[in-house]
């Protein structure tokens, strides 16, 4: 019935007419238990709090252990240096100034006659104290300030994205720059507070945008509706589920806040001559960088092995901490 | 993209007038169709032995809800299978040319110019920078209209135009975002017919539209399709709606065709249990109310006094507002000035005890705004919500804490209604923390309670909101809604976004917990169906107003406001109701 075929079908007068060919009623054998699990769940107990499920899911992960051994190492050798070398990195021989490596120098030895494993091994401390410490102050710093102007909205994010632009425009390293130089006591703390201070605009523009989305979701009204302060509901509800770009972007600053030191110290107004830094051996290697390469691959060799540690267990926590990302 | 089309060159089909074809002759034909998607568990087959066959210029529906390939079978027609799939059997014939391995200009060709497409979502199948003329433009010329500028432009009107658009030459200078919801729908259906295809697929082309919108969409693109003699292929979860457009039904279930044949005899007498349950279940369908177990508001409110365990409640009338209105202040063009928007007019109603009320409107009718003021969310403008005999506006802050428990929403997306990092543990024990409700035991002896009565297994409170389906978000929706032992629940469109099935579920679901627990819904939806089964009185909103207030056999035996009516006419399937009855 080509001709009416809009006319709803249960007025039509007419009888049904004989099916085309390919199009005869058909009906499949009945499923075999498939129709009641429509709305059935997956059901099995497995472990319950977000924390705990995390850590279940990292442990799986080989990038876990890569990463976690990595940092562990770091840590030893920024903490420990004397246990992984016992020569002093500031007894320095010109006279053996670009030796090449020999027993008991496997790195050989820098311009200055100083032994370049002990620098490396020493230098860990200075710049991953910066890198952690710096990468901390910014993330809460920027967090705060993005989530309140995010969350609360209205004149605290007018003046607190003002606020936040103004510190956007100051390029890191003019900033640092003005103030480092009127410091007179150059600690790693105070490196790492003045590229904390020119530095946590970018992931507090992240993190207002996150949560700009995730207040909007129906979650947080159920949460309102329940009687939850604002408060409550932004630390319990909205930051949880804005972690992960504040994640990823922290371990990817840690990496710049090293290598931002290492800029000031070349510049010298980083940490004092006399303080061993990786930052501070890379930029004392660059003039070397076409006759003698191997001076700059030691220490710059361990800011990448760093950068990349805690980047890399940045991604796995991200990934164990967002339910979505699981795979059982 | 511009391919030279020598396929279609070879066929002798004139250039805008298809649809020629031996109309005994099948248009399209599926046989066996095998499509499976790798992913990280290994090979999952989307669509198992499917066949489908459609003659030239008719009307032909898939029906099944989300996950059961209907999608998926309509995309490997056209060779857009998404990710990893692939079409690993059978064969698809289209006017007498094996499609499933033909190489990839071929199918290229094909698109657009011999099978059209109305996508589902209007909102996102438009790109938001290029104006609507140009899209079109940019349509036909990918099927290869050749001609001068000036043709080009007169040619775009007239697709518009056809398509419903009034005023086409001023409409194709806009862009999407100043078209509703239905002209881009109206759009999409003009781009998708622009080149005259012998076959439409329409992807679900109204389930983001109201219902009124829906119907105007529906039959103007029946009426487009019958004159240009077009094929349409609808994929639909809506059974009404498929049985109302089509001739022809294929239920689709777990990739597998259950059922095929005349819409009418699958409606009227259903032989596969799958399609028999979703005969029973269709909304559109059914009769009338469901259980019906509450006899009087009397009797639900011993019942509830019983399962408070305190002292009968003040007066029979649970909720009850009068002149309710909301006023936003809209930002004008220049800073500082404002236009003022009125969102909810002037509105009065009351929820008895035990009862349901439900808010009936189209997006934009004001009613979701109202039923957040009733939640204490919104502040009015003027009007009061009187809760149990007492004004809201007048709670302390101490008081207003309490009265939270007393009232709880239940939302639409049961995606974004639970907060994926907490557990279903966690998400439902949430209010019973906030409130200081018992130690960490009884807490937790309450959820699994409350899980027992949503009808999940306990062992589901281990589970993060994202390894449930849509039903069970719900249930975990209501069971944290009702942890508090509330006495009235707004649902705000919560079984909208289920399919058929379990939206049959869950209804009966809060059917039964409103019989057990004597709550007392307020549910605001656009869908006069599920009104009629679990409504017994409704308010039909529109433009902020109230429009129409009476019981739920007032409205739909005896309707007074050409707006309801509209309303009811526009219900997918609303005329094979007495056909059905029978079978």
């Amino acid at each position: 019935m080509p001709e009416n075929r809009y006319e709803p079908v249960g007025r039509s007068a007419t009888p049904t007419p004989a099916p085309r060919p390919g199009q005869e009623h058909f009906t499949a054998p009945a499923d075999e238990g498939g129709l009641g699990a429509v709305d059935a769940v997956a059901t099995d107990e497995t472990p319950t709090s977000l924390w705990r499920d995390a850590w279940h899911q990292m442990r799986r992960r080989p990038l876990f252990w890569v990463s976690g051994t990595v940092i562990v190492i770091v840590v030893l050798v920024a903490a420990f240096p004397g246990l992984f070398t016992s020569i002093d990195p500031r007894a320095c021989d010109l006279a053996r100034a670009l030796e090449g490596p020999q027993a008991g120098h496997p790195f050989g030895f820098d311009r200055q006659g100083c032994d370049i494993y002990s620098r490396t091994m020493y230098g860990a401390r200075a710049s991953v104290v910066v890198g952690v410490l710096a990468t901390s102050m910014v993330v809460i710093l920027g967090t705060t300030i993005g989530a309140i102007a995010g969350y609360y909205g209205k004149w605290f994010d007018t003046i607190l994205s003002r606020i936040t632009d103004i510190f956007f425009a100051i390029p890191l390293v003019l900033g640092a720059i003005v103030i480092m130089s009127i410091a007179t006591n150059r600690t790693s703390f105070l490196v790492a507070f003045v590229l904390a201070v020119f530095g946590w605009t970018q992931i507090a523009r992240i993190t207002r945008g996150t949560v700009l989305s995730v207040k909007n979701n129906e979650f947080v009204t159920a949460a309102k509706s329940l009687g939850m302060g604002r408060g409550q509901i932004l630390v319990r509800h909205v930051l949880p589920n804005s972690a992960a770009p504040i994640i990823v972007y922290a371990t990817v600053a840690l990496g710049q806040f090293i290598v931002a030191e290492a800029t000031l110290s070349f510049l010298g107004i980083g940490l004092p001559p006399d303080v061993v830094s990786w930052g501070g051996d890379i930029s004392a290697a660059q003039g070397a960088i076409r006759t003698d390469p191997e001076i700059l691959l030691y220490p710059a060799g361990g800011l990448a092995v760093t950068v990349l540690g805690f980047m890399m267990m940045g991604d796995v926590v991200r990934d164990a901490l967002d339910p979505k990302a699981r795979k059982r | 993209m511009t391919t030279q089309f020598p396929v279609s060159d070879g066929n002798a089909t004139p250039e805008s007038a298809p649809a020629v074809a031996d109309p005994n002759k099948p248009l399209l034909e599926i046989r066996d169709l095998q499509i499976s998607f790798t992913t990280g568990v290994g090979e999952v087959h989307a669509v198992r032995g499917a066949n489908l066959t459609v003659y030239p210029g008719q009307n032909v529906a898939i029906v099944g809800e989300s996950g059961s390939g209907k999608s998926t079978t309509a995309a490997s027609i056209i060779d857009l299978l998404p990710g990893t799939g692939k079409v690993t059997g059978g064969s698809i014939m289209f006017d007498g040319r094996e499609l499933v391995g033909a190489p990839r200009a071929e199918t290229e060709a094909l698109r657009g110019r011999a099978i059209g497409m109305v996508p589902q979502d209007p909102m996102s199948n438009l790109n938001p920078v290029w104006r609507i003329g140009t899209q079109v433009t940019e349509a036909l010329k990918a099927n290869g209209f050749k001609g001068s500028k000036a043709e080009l432009r007169t040619r775009v009107a007239d697709v518009l135009a056809e398509a419903g658009l009034p005023d086409a030459e001023r409409r194709a200078r806009q862009y999407p975002h100043e078209f509703s919801g239905g002209m881009r729908q109206r759009a999409l259906i003009g781009i998708g017919l622009a080149s005259r295809p012998q076959l439409l697929i329409a992807d679900e082309p109204t389930s983001a539209l109201d219902v009124t919108v829906q119907r105007q969409i529906l039959d103007h693109l029946g009426d487009m399709t019958r004159d240009l003699g077009t094929a349409v292929l609808f994929i639909t979860h809506d059974l009404g709606l498929a049985a109302e457009r089509a001739e022809h039904l294929v239920v689709m279930f777990k990739g597998q065709v259950v059922e095929s044949g005349p819409a009418q005899q699958i409606l009227a007498d259903p032989q596969h249990p799958y399609t028999k349950r979703l005969v029973a279940s269709a909304p559109s369908l059914a009769s009338r109310r469901i259980q019906t177990a509450h006899v009087s508001g009397q009797e639900s409110a011993e019942l509830h006094a019983h399962h408070l365990g305190e002292k009968p409640p003040a007066s029979n009338e649970a909720v009850k507002v009068e002149h309710l209105t909301k006023v936003f202040q809209i930002r004008g063009a220049r800073p500082g000035s404002s236009t003022d928007f009125t969102a909810v007019d002037d509105v009065s109603f009351t929820l008895g005890r035990g009862r349901t009320l439900a808010l009936v409107g189209e997006s934009g009718s004001g009613k979701s705004t109202a039923a957040n003021m009733v939640l204490g969310l919104l502040e009015p403008t003027s009007g009061t919500v009187e809760f149990d005999g007492t004004d809201v506006s007048t709670l302390n802050p101490k008081q207003a804490f309490a009265f939270r428990r007393r009232i709880q929403p239940v939302f639409q997306n049961p995606y974004g209604s639970l907060d994926p990092m907490f557990s279903i543990y966690r998400s439902i024990e949430e209010p019973l923390k906030l409130h200081n409700v018992g130690s960490k035991k009884s807490r937790e002896k309450r959820v699994r309670e409350l899980l027992d009565m949503v009808s999940l297994p306990q062992s589901a409170m281990r589970r993060f909101p994202n390894e449930l389906s849509g039903g069970q978000r719900q249930r975990i929706a209501i069971a944290r809604a009702l942890a508090l032992k509330p006495e009235v629940v707004v649902l705000d469109e919560a079984v909208s976004a289920l399919d058929v099935l379990v939206q049959a579920q869950i209804l009966d679901l809060l059917d039964e917990l409103q019989t057990d627990l004597g709550l007392s819904y307020l549910f605001i939806t656009h869908d006069l169906a599920v009104v009629r089964q679990i409504a017994d009185d409704v308010v039909v909103m529109q433009n902020g107003k109230v429009v129409e207030q009476a019981t739920t056999d007032e409205v739909f035996d005896n309707p007074r406001q050409q707006y309801t009516r509209d309303l009811l006419e526009a219900i997918p399937g609303a005329h094979l109701v007495g056909n059905v009855a029978g079978g």
